[in-house]
């Protein structure tokens, strides 16, 4: 089989994506379709025998092939691809899930929002979600326009400065589902990545209130890591809850031990990943806002490590 | 039969005459229209030379942008790659992008056009030929700076569609965004003039008897070309203008915190972008017509449906632009809207597919290059069209937008819609400027290279879209399966390289400029661009009587020849056309021409002086260049509109006509209705963009204050229009003094320079900051816009009474009064509406 | 410019009621009036397309002139195109209320 086949858009997760799926082998079959006929028309202009040619040459093939095929193939298409539009775009119940998603230059700031649409888990670049029912994402932009975009769970959507956009998604199987920025936001836009983790709906609970009663846990045991945390600047850009490290320009660490990725979906999460991102991340995403802290030590940067791992 | 402008068209019968015309006649045409040489060959503004000279630059920046393809498709072949570095390849696709759309997709066209349509036409040459001039110099400099700008790491990388915020000074402080603005916003310009050329030269300068039902269908591409760049580019100029202003003086026309809109700019960009692709496929359409016919010799089938194609293409491409916009969130009935004429626009391509393949059935093509890249750009649109009908479906598009799949898309369309057409142009037309043919051995080899190629690098592109490689990127992650994709597409892209490479090799073997031996109908078309010609094009203008004159009649080129028909001398021993009706081509007047002149060169100079001073910051030299720029133009103009002392010449066969007429039968009335056009156009964005951003975050608006003022700068507009009309009324009478009209015209002019400044200083009393809200930009903006119409009267009143002194404005009517007079016209309109608008919406708070 | 204005008719009425709808559907974006109004609007430039549609096609008889024919033809053609992509540009709004 091929390489990289079925494709994410092909091979959907969910009913979002299912149903654009079904649409998009129609298309391909229209397309292929509709191609043959024109290749065996062109073949027949060309190399076709006089009888056949004759038939061809006229003022009524333009009628039939140019004008009414296309209308009744293009009318049929347009009834299907209107009312599919509607259904996808049914209005949100508000007994949904919610998360916000905040698109920042250049990762994702992920909010987990209760009834009263407060914030009530904060993390970045991951979601979880529980299978079996819709989540309601709502799409904001910190800065420049960016768009979200998991292709196995449903179409794309922007992210743009001043509106809030809103994007259902479900996930029907528990998996980790790929993404990534898919409006071009300068730089290493290229790098931009994103998961979405669906778990069966109790494993989800459980890990929704162990985030929730971490958001207010007492500071961990006092460690190396812990203090080169604060007095190395890190602290001043990302928030880990519970400790004196209150910066919100960067993503949140809170459990960033927990994250199957690093640097916004790019990096597998290990301790060396880890080391080698806070020493120079700007070797492994050049231009991103994190400065590169190459007057660590090596031991310095393990005590890192070992400390962010722990964050789960 | 009836006629259109009371000429009688059994005139026409007259023709061919009988009687011998001697050679000095064929002397003196060869004298008045020689082409100066040395150094002041860059004076020549003969569209045999300019026509030339604008298709090389064009596929000049066809070549370099191709090679920023290359390069890109290097540093994609294999994952984390670092052939380019990130803000390099940012900088490149931005380019690629940008040079080939505005460098080199629409200018092609442009340059075919003024190329090939005089001759085609049978006109001696298009009717503004300085204006000609100056499209090409200021496209040429200000695309070779434009272009350079990447040597100096200073280009652009916002993209070719260039979204705010990620434009504006906090996310792209250098200057290299302002090198796309102005840039592209002053080539757009040269890209509007152009645009003038072409629509009057196609509706003014036909050959007499051709009428609508007969034009060759690259002039109805043409014309609808023409005219959807007046009404498109106006809004890219405008969403430019606003942006460069967000830029330079921090007004929040797109900034959400102060009330503006990022999305207004994607509006206002794709409401321009989307005709843009049809401004660039029409006309390569209609080259395909023409050579499908020629080359199975035999007449298109379905010529009225093509033509109904071309008009229909013409308008329903403005109700797709949305189309670029389906993921923002918009509500889904208006994306059906946009769905649902993205659908309707594709049948017309439809009609003039199947009418290329039912003339290939009838006819006979032979096995040559042009046949291979015609027929291979049908296949290869007709796919592109196909993704195409598959995006226009909303749901889909959610997946695929953004995608390698739309790029593969998009190249599709313009390769195969486009590139490919006008690579069969130049194999067929190539005998119309050069001595010898290109070679049909290398010829085949280019095409089988760049179709071979075309299709390796784009076909995959499909897959990697689906595969969720979204675009724009300078690199992807190891371990997506986009690997082996990409490395096709590179291969492939170096496979249509060396294509293109091939035929470089072609040219330079084969392609010998000539003006008078040149190959010839190679490939045996039957339109008029085949007649023998020179410099002045045929020695005399045919009558026209069919669709196909040399199939139809082969004793036209002799006749044409021997001076039989219109025409066949110079008449008033100057550089001159025949001026006929837009629907019937009935003769109505001979028109003087301008010949070689350094002003056009030296105000294209300036005008790319000061844009382009003006983005690197250095504000001094600039300005300059500014009264310079405008020296030049008005110097230029200065030697048009003078009557000649014949008011009637014979243009043969006894016929005579009048060399100098006003109203809506000059060509000058149709250029400057162009330009109001234009005008109007940008208004009218600007008006959609104030209520536009209003209607998104109305809590930034104040109900302004004062609005009586509105009726005193309303009342002023208004006496200046009634001044305007006076002044023309002067004009006509006899009695009135030699500078009474003009006078009127000055009165007129200050009045509607007070009710601006009035306008001005009342509404800056208002308080409504310009840096502050989305309201107080807008309304400065579009004061700011009544200003530079406002400059361009006090030159034109100025203009005016230099012509008045020296005695150049004619009586009973003059055309440059006419033109003067319509343009104020127009000030005071746009000026009364701006105030009115500025003052009485929003109604309340 | 009567002769444009009649050339270019169907498609003259095609860009008056795409923008029409859009403002429509722009000003009251998502609700069922929106869809109501599109609905109206479609219904009404339908009918004065065939209106004028009906009259070129009666008027055609008499012309003899070559070229005028040709372009009342075209006239014609025009009026089918933009009535077909008028009843297109009406769908969603059928799509929205069912």
């Amino acid at each position: 089989m091929l390489e990289g086949w079925p494709p994410p858009i092909l091979d959907p997760a969910g009913p979002y994506a299912s149903s654009v799926s079904l649409l998009s082998w129609i298309l391909f079959a229209m397309g292929a379709v509709v191609l043959m006929i024109v290749l065996v028309a062109v073949y027949i202009a060309i190399f076709g025998r006089p009888g056949l040619q004759a038939k061809l040459g006229g003022k009524a093939i333009i009628w039939v092939g140019g004008i009414a095929f296309p209308v009744v193939v293009l009318t049929i298409l347009l009834v299907y691809g209107l009312s599919l539009t509607r259904h996808l775009s049914d209005p949100v119940e508000g007994s949904e899930m919610r998360v916000r998603i905040t698109g920042e230059m250049w990762w994702w700031r992920v909010a987990y929002l209760d009834a009263q649409g407060q914030a009530v888990v904060h993390d970045a670049n991951e979601l979880h979600i529980p299978t079996g029912r819709p989540v309601v994402l709502e799409l904001e932009s910190a800065d420049v326009i960016h768009s979200f975009w998991v292709p196995r769970l449903s179409g794309k959507l922007d992210m743009i400065p001043g509106r809030r956009n809103l994007m259902k998604i479900q996930a029907d199987v528990p998996g980790t589902f790929g993404g990534q920025c898919a409006e071009y936001c300068g730089g290493p836009h290229a790098l931009m990545g994103f998961k979405v983790v669906a778990h069966d709906p109790v494993r989800f609970a459980r890990l929704m209130q162990n985030r929730k009663a971490r958001e207010t846990a007492l500071p961990s045991v006092p460690s190396e890591g812990a203090r080169l945390f604060e007095t190395s600047g890190c602290s001043a850009c990302h928030r880990i809850a519970g400790t004196g490290a209150n910066g919100l320009a960067g993503p949140d660490l809170t459990h960033v031990g927990s994250r199957g990725t690093l640097g916004a979906g790019i990096l597998p999460n290990n301790r060396g990943t880890m080391m080698g991102w806070i020493g120079n991340s700007q070797a492994i995403k050049p231009n991103n806002r994190m400065p590169p802290y190459t007057l660590l030590t090596s031991e310095q940067l393990t005590q890192l490590a070992i400390y962010l791992e722990a964050q789960k | 039969m009836t006629s259109e402008t009371g000429f009688d068209p059994k005139l026409f019968d007259r023709f061919p005459t009988s009687e011998p015309r001697p050679q000095s006649e064929v002397d003196e045409l060869t004298r008045i229209w020689a082409a100066p040489r040395g150094w002041r060959m860059l004076t020549i503004v003969n569209n045999n030379y300019v026509g030339l000279w604008y298709v090389a630059a064009a596929f000049l920046f066809f070549l370099l942008a191709g090679v920023l393809a290359l390069v890109m498709r290097a540093q994609l072949s294999l994952p984390m790659l670092g052939v380019l570095p990130q803000e390099t390849y940012n900088q490149f696709f931005t380019m690629h992008g940008t040079v080939m759309m505005f460098l080199f997709a629409v200018p092609i066209m442009e340059a075919i056009g003024v190329m090939l349509l005089p001759q085609m036409l049978a006109a001696r040459d298009l009717p503004f030929p300085r204006l000609s001039a100056y499209a090409f110099w200021a496209y040429l400099i200000g695309g070779l700076c434009f272009f350079a700008s990447l040597f100096a790491g200073l280009a652009p990388d916002g993209g070719w569609f260039m979204y705010p915020p990620l434009t504006n000074s906090t996310y792209s402080p250098g200057i290299n965004a302002d090198f796309w603005l102005l840039g592209i916003g002053f080539i757009e310009i040269s890209a509007i003039a152009g645009a003038i050329e072409i629509l009057v030269g196609i509706l003014k300068t036909r050959a007499p008897g051709m009428t609508l039902a007969r034009m060759p269908l690259f002039a109805w591409a043409m014309l609808v070309f023409a005219g959807m760049i007046l009404i498109a580019f106006p809004s890219v100029i405008l969403a430019t203008l606003l942006l460069e202003l967000e830029r330079a003086l921090n007004w929040p026309f797109f900034d959400a915190t102060r009330g503006g809109d990022p999305m207004l700019w994607q509006h206002l960009f794709w409401f321009f972008g989307h005709p843009e692709v049809y401004i660039i496929f029409l006309p390569a359409a209609g080259l395909v017509s023409m050579m499908v016919s020629s080359l199975a010799k035999t007449e298109l089938v379905g010529y009225q449906l093509i033509v109904l194609a071309l008009l229909a293409t013409g308008f329903i491409s403005f109700g797709v632009w949305a189309h670029h916009m389906f993921t923002t969130g918009m509500p889904s009935m208006t994306t059906g809207f946009f769905a649902a004429a993205s659908m309707a626009v594709s049948i017309p391509a439809g009609i003039q597919v199947f009418s290329w393949i039912a003339t290939l059935a009838i006819g006979k093509p032979k096995y040559n290059t042009p046949t291979l890249f015609v027929v291979g750009g049908l296949v290869t649109f007709v796919m592109g069209g196909l993704t195409g009908v598959m995006v226009a479906m909303v749901p889909f598009d959610w997946q695929a937008h953004d995608t390698y799949f739309i790029v593969a898309h998009l190249h599709y369309v313009l390769i195969g819609g486009a590139v490919f057409p006008v690579f069969a142009a130049f194999y067929f037309w190539v005998g119309m400027t050069s001595r010898r043919p290109l070679s049909e051995r290398l010829g085949k080899w280019v095409f089988w290279l760049m179709f071979s190629g075309m299709h390796i690098t784009f076909l995959p592109m499909h897959l990697s879209g689906l595969m969720g490689m979204p675009r724009r990127v300078y690199t992807y992650l190891p371990g997506m399966q986009w690997e082996w994709t990409n490395m096709l597409s590179s291969i492939g892209a170096f496979i249509l390289g060396a294509g293109v490479v091939l035929f470089l090799v072609d040219l330079l073997r084969n392609f010998r400029f000539t003006t008078d031996d040149d190959a010839g109908n190679i490939y045996g078309g039957g339109t008029l661009e085949w007649l023998p010609t020179g410099l002045y094009s045929t020695r005399s203008i045919p009558v026209i009587r069919s669709m196909t004159p040399l199939w139809d009649n082969p004793n036209l080129a002799k006749e044409v020849e021997e001076g039989r028909h219109f025409l066949p001398n110079s008449a008033t021993g100057l550089r001159e056309t025949l001026i006929t009706s837009p629907i019937r081509a009935e003769p109505q007047y001979l028109q003087v021409m301008m010949g070689p002149s350094v002003w056009p060169l030296l105000g294209a100079v300036f005008t790319a002086g000061f844009f382009l001073l003006l983005t690197v910051q250095a504000y001094f030299l600039s300005l300059v260049c500014l009264p310079l720029a405008t020296f030049s133009i008005l110097r230029w103009l200065w030697d048009t509109d003078r009557p000649v002392h014949q008011k009637e010449v014979d243009v043969g066969a006894g016929i005579m006509l009048p060399t100098y007429v006003t109203g809506p039968s000059a060509h000058g009335w149709w250029a400057i209705i162009c330009v109001l056009v234009v005008a109007a156009m940008i208004f009218f964005m600007a008006i959609f963009g104030y209520l536009f951003v209003y209607g998104v975050h109305p809590t930034y608006w104040v109900v302004p204050t004062e609005r009586w003022w509105a009726l005193p700068i309303s009342v002023a507009y208004a006496a200046a229009a009634v001044l305007i009309f006076f002044g023309r009324w002067l004009l006509g009478r006899d009695r009135s003094t030699n500078w009474s009209p003009t006078i009127a015209i000055v009165f007129a002019a200050l009045l509607i320079v007070a009710a601006l400044a009035t306008d001005w200083f009342s509404w800056r009393a208002q308080a409504i900051d310009p840096e502050l809200t989305a309201q107080g930009a807008f309304s400065h903006a579009m004061l700011g816009l009544q200003g530079q119409l406002v400059a361009v009267v006090i030159l034109m009143g100025g203009y005016l009474a230099a012509r008045t002194a020296r005695g150049l404005i004619t009586r009973p009517r003059n055309t440059t009064f006419d033109v003067v007079t319509l343009f104020l016209l127009y000030t005071c309109a746009q000026g009364a509406a701006t105030t009115l608008l500025l003052r009485f919406f929003p109604v309340s708070g | 410019m009567h002769n444009w204005r009649n050339l270019l008719g169907g498609l003259l009425l095609w860009a008056a009621h795409f923008f029409a709808v859009y403002i429509i559907g722009s000003v009251f974006p998502g609700e069922r009036i929106a869809a109501v109004l599109v609905l109206i609007t479609t219904f009404a430039i339908l009918a004065v397309t065939l209106t004028l549609a009906i009259k070129a096609l009666r008027a055609r008889s008499d012309i003899d002139d070559g070229i005028q024919r040709w372009m009342s033809d075209l006239t014609l053609l025009g009026y089918l195109t933009g009535g077909v992509a008028i009843i297109y540009q009406g769908l969603p709004a059928v799509m929205f209320l069912l």
